[in-house]
């Protein structure tokens, strides 16, 4: 609890200090948005695509970011000599740009609500999908991160995975089937508008709970592996 | 508190470390000297976990290091690295010392009283508001030392924690990390380039040279018995150099006009130097 204070602290005095780059992101958030919402299809369905997709957005690229910005500060040497583990120290980051990207995502809902009239789009039932996608991505924020550990520019390429991830929520083009359940994301997405239409079953629920877990778990893994090996040899950090 | 025994390290074919062994006490400052590239930062380094030794051990407290739980070892250690930044330059030096002591675990009562003092030793109370980007590097370095000690660690490493420092600002780290480790107790493990520094510190020196560790004792190069005399003669001044007790050397130059009579003092800098760069 005390590092999740900590890091909330921390990133909001960095929010306010570069805060005309949470503008610019708000402002491209919201062009999405209209490119999202003029491409063909069930708006609806897009826009919940889209709202899935800037929650996990941040999730998924703030530990690779994370490690990249410390390894470019020089401070992540510093960040590894705590008594809480660089990967919980990784976690509570992410989890708070998850907050972060929350209320940027309350904010688009209001707009989306004023200007399309599209209203109900949280819900509880909205909420426990998003954290098990969030849970999800997680993993795959781990593998980047593990990546980012041995080369530091894949954090460079984390912002296009993020765009990839876009088309994969759905909300620009529809995607085909079998790639609905190779991701969180995708499965997420498919996983609302089954609840939204009513025809979701007990074996959807469990298919998006294994999918997101297995996921978390083999990120988490793959960073462990990469990390406990990173200190058999020299860092150049 | 912390002992190293038959640390060995290669890189490729690189054999940095060949066999190092050496302990730190309670309360001591221990001093390693070396060239660049003998393994200083990474004796360091697997202090802290960051390099596994290819065989050896170290203990803290008697314990193997492998065997404690990084929340339970790393409460105990801290460091300031040399080739790490140790401070955020967004955050005023008030924030990063509550970041480092969130990161530590730390709630404010149990740090807010000694970081106050701190700050007030290190002179930084007017500055400790404003953003650490505006601050010199000594005054960055002062803030990353009192960041590293609010946590009480029993063991703080330090690599070449006065480098780029201007004479002031290292005196005043000097100043400080003498005061403290008095104070409180703790344990360092100091790495340095900076000779000046090492001798207006109270440690042991250790020289670290060709994979192995050796003790250093100043005693062992000072002039016990030299002194150094200086007298009138013919309206002349004469400096010369003689060996004995100070009683038989005024006995022997009483008759002389006398100007001074000083015990000769090493050139420490050489003398360490000719040590580092002696053949093997």
């Amino acid at each position: 609890m005390n590092l999740i204070k900590t890091e909330m602290k921390r990133t909001f005095k960095e929010a306010l200090n570069y805060y005309p780059d949470y503008i610019v992101g708000l402002i491209t958030d919201f062009l999405l948005l209209l490119v999202v919402i003029n491409t063909e299809g069930n708006i609806s369905e897009k826009v919940i695509g889209y709202i899935f997709w800037i929650l996990v957005n941040g999730v998924m690229s703030e530990a690779s970011l994370c490690i990249s910005t410390e390894k470019q500060l020089g401070t992540l040497q510093n960040l590894m000599i705590r008594p809480y583990s660089i990967i919980s120290i990784i976690s509570v980051k992410t989890l708070v740009w998850f907050i972060i990207n929350f209320v940027k995502s309350l904010i688009m809902i209001g707009i989306i609500s004023v200007i399309f009239r599209i209203n109900n789009i949280i819900n509880p039932s909205f909420l426990y999908v998003v954290v098990l996608v969030c849970v999800g991505i997680m993993g795959i924020s781990y593998i980047l991160a593990a990546f980012t550990l041995m080369f530091t520019k894949v954090a460079s390429f984390v912002s296009v995975i993020g765009y990839l991830f876009l088309f994969l929520s759905g909300s620009i083009i529809s995607i085909p089937k079998y790639l609905e359940y190779t991701n969180p994301l995708s499965y997420g997405v498919k996983y609302k508008l089954l609840q939204i239409n009513q025809t979701s079953t007990i074996y959807d629920f469990l298919y998006l709970l294994i999918i997101c877990l297995a996921w978390y778990f083999i990120g988490f893994l793959i960073f462990k592996t990469v990390f406990a090996h990173s200190k058999s040899f020299k860092w150049s950090y | 508190m912390i002992e190293l025994s038959n640390i060995k390290k290669s890189f490729k074919n690189n054999e940095v470390l060949k066999d190092v062994s050496f302990k730190i006490s309670d309360g001591e400052i221990v001093c390693l000297l070396g060239n660049n590239g003998a393994g200083k930062t990474t004796i360091i380094n697997c202090i802290l976990k960051m390099i596994k030794p290819d065989s050896g051990v170290i203990l803290l407290n008697g314990t193997d290091i492998r065997k404690l739980k990084n929340r339970n070892y790393f409460s105990q250690i801290n460091a300031l690295l040399e080739s790490s930044i140790n401070v955020y330059d967004f955050l005023s030096g008030r924030e990063n010392i509550d970041y480092f002591a969130g990161l530590m675990n730390l709630k404010k009562r149990d740090y807010q009283e000694k970081a106050e003092k701190y700050i007030r030793e290190s002179e930084l109370e007017e500055f400790i508001d404003e953003p650490v980007g505006t601050y010199s590097r000594g005054m960055q370095q002062k803030l990353a030392l009192i960041a590293a000690l609010i946590s009480s660690p029993k063991l703080l490493l330090l690599d070449e924690p006065t480098l780029g420092l201007d004479i002031k600002s290292k005196l005043s780290v000097i100043s400080i990390l003498n005061k403290i480790v008095e104070e409180e107790k703790i344990s360092v493990l100091l790495t340095s380039h900076q000779m000046d520094v090492i001798q207006k510190l109270k440690c042991r020196i250790l020289i670290l040279k060709n994979g192995v560790i050796s003790d250093f004792n100043k005693k062992d190069y000072s002039f016990s018995n030299v002194y150094i005399i200086s007298y009138m003669d013919k309206n002349n001044i004469v400096q010369c150099e003689d060996e004995g007790s100070f009683d038989s050397i005024y006995a022997k130059y009483k008759d002389k006009e006398i100007i001074e009579i000083k015990k000769k003092e090493i050139d420490f800098e050489n003398v360490v130097m000719e040590v580092l760069d002696e053949s093997d």
